[in-house]
């Protein structure tokens, strides 16, 4: 494999497979050794989804910057935990974002505080769809959104954007658990299929 | 809780919508489940479509911030056998097996972890496993006036029981929630908590008929000094 950070290695005429889509995959095995360079290149191209992601779960933006980097640290750490079988860089990464996001607002949060939150229900999706602007990806997720069932769309976004466990989704929803969690599931499967999400 | 209810929890369980409790039982269970680890692939993959579109350009500062303390952040080396584990799991597995296998748990989960529990504060523990997920276990769901709420899940067969706690008010540094059994004796500490959430497994139940918590000085004390702020039945 030729070394695809070498000084005027992208202006050669042999592009290697790193130039490919899947260079974050590449990206993270030069990451796993130890690679600084590479780290920023992944920062690059990972560090908007990680900070929008964590910013719109825990909404304070100073916080929002401490889970960041806690998690951006942690793809440097455990680079080479990576395994591209079980899935996409993209999605092992923006997994330990929300996860660390939820965390966050989970343990700042007095039940009593999160509760109050349930005032914002009705507000949540819209604000959801504002936030999900116009890039491409953006207005994919806004139309297959938009393609789910009022309590489809409540269940994923509360759960997702907002933090949520589902036994809180379902009292704020005022909907049994099984109902929620069935709906999640839907959800989850029809914006699957809507994005064309490789499986 | 059977099968069909644990494949139930997959989608709670991509988006992070499961209680503790629940999560753990379900990385127990996904131990077991090849066909969920198919699925889960491509429910994580589409939430993570969700993040994607939520991409904000950061602060500078974040930069700077995580290029410096890669700078002095070791990394961790790559995993040995970091392969799947399904090869055991094979149809008719024995009962006695089967016990051994939760046994083990936390070697397997070394070389499986979609993604999520790669946290070291995630690390299953095959005690607090066996607990869940034992026969007699007993789930006792609580919310507390003051503020928090929690789980507790107990096996009397296993003389052991499963706190967690979420939510519950701040303490100063100086000072802790310490847990105790309570019974006929004298009150039995059982355990430290710093931060307003956390769990953690009891031991050695014997005749302790409730859980109760106190506020204590940080290193925790021998007697409960003040009256509990909450107690707990245990039942069994």
């Amino acid at each position: 494999m030729s070394d695809p950070f070498a000084e005027g290695a992208r202006d050669t005429s042999q592009q290697t497979e790193d130039d490919a889509p899947e260079g974050l995959a590449a990206l993270l095995q030069y990451v796993a050794c130890g690679d600084r360079r590479a780290f920023e290149l992944v920062y690059e191209q990972v560090s908007g989804p990680v900070y929008g992601t964590i910013l719109r779960v825990v909404r304070d933006p100073a916080q929002t910057e401490e889970v960041a980097q806690e998690t951006l640290v942690q793809v440097w750490r455990e680079a080479s935990r990576f395994d591209p079988l079980r899935g996409s860089p993209m999605a092992w990464i923006l997994t330990l974002a929300h996860r660390r996001a939820v965390d966050r607002v989970r343990s700042v949060q007095a039940g009593s505080a999160r509760e109050q939150r349930a005032g914002y229900v009705e507000r949540e999706h819209d604000h959801v769809v504002e936030e999900v602007e116009t890039r491409l990806d953006r207005e994919r997720v806004r139309r297959c959104l938009g393609g789910l069932t009022g309590l489809q769309r409540e269940s994923l976004t509360l759960a997702y954007y907002s933090g949520y466990t589902y036994p809180e989704v379902a009292g704020l929803l005022n909907v049994p658990l099984g109902t929620v969690k069935t709906r999640m599931r839907d959800a989850l499967i029809r914006m699957r299929d809507c994005l064309g999400v490789d499986r | 809780m059977n099968a069909h209810d644990m494949h139930s929890l997959l989608a709670p369980y991509t988006l992070h919508a499961l209680t503790d409790v629940e999560r753990r039982r379900f990385e127990h269970h996904l131990t077991e489940c090849e066909s969920c680890a198919e699925e889960l692939r491509g429910l994580n993959e589409t939430a993570a479509m969700l993040g994607v579109a939520l991409s904000r350009r950061p602060p500078a500062v974040l930069r700077e911030r995580v290029m410096e303390e890669v700078s002095r952040t070791r990394q961790l080396p790559p995993r040995v056998g970091n392969h799947r584990r399904w090869r055991w799991n094979l149809p008719g597995t024995p009962l006695l097996f089967l016990a051994a296998a939760a046994v083990i748990t936390a070697v397997l989960f070394t070389g499986f972890t979609v993604f999520s529990s790669s946290d070291q504060v995630r690390h299953p523990d095959p005690q607090i496993d066996a607990v869940l997920s034992a026969s007699d276990a007993r789930d006792v769901e609580f919310r507390l006036a003051g503020g928090g709420s929690g789980t507790l899940v107990v096996s009397r067969s296993l003389n052991k029981a499963f706190i967690t706690m979420d939510g519950l008010p701040a303490i100063p540094a100086t000072r802790a929630y310490e847990l105790w059994l309570l019974g006929p004796g004298t009150p039995r500490p059982a355990g430290l908590m710093h931060d307003t959430r956390g769990s953690r497994l009891l031991t050695a139940l014997d005749d302790a008929t409730q859980v109760g918590v106190t506020v204590e000085r940080a290193e925790g004390v021998s007697a409960p000094t003040s009256a509990p702020i909450f107690t707990l039945r245990l039942p069994g």
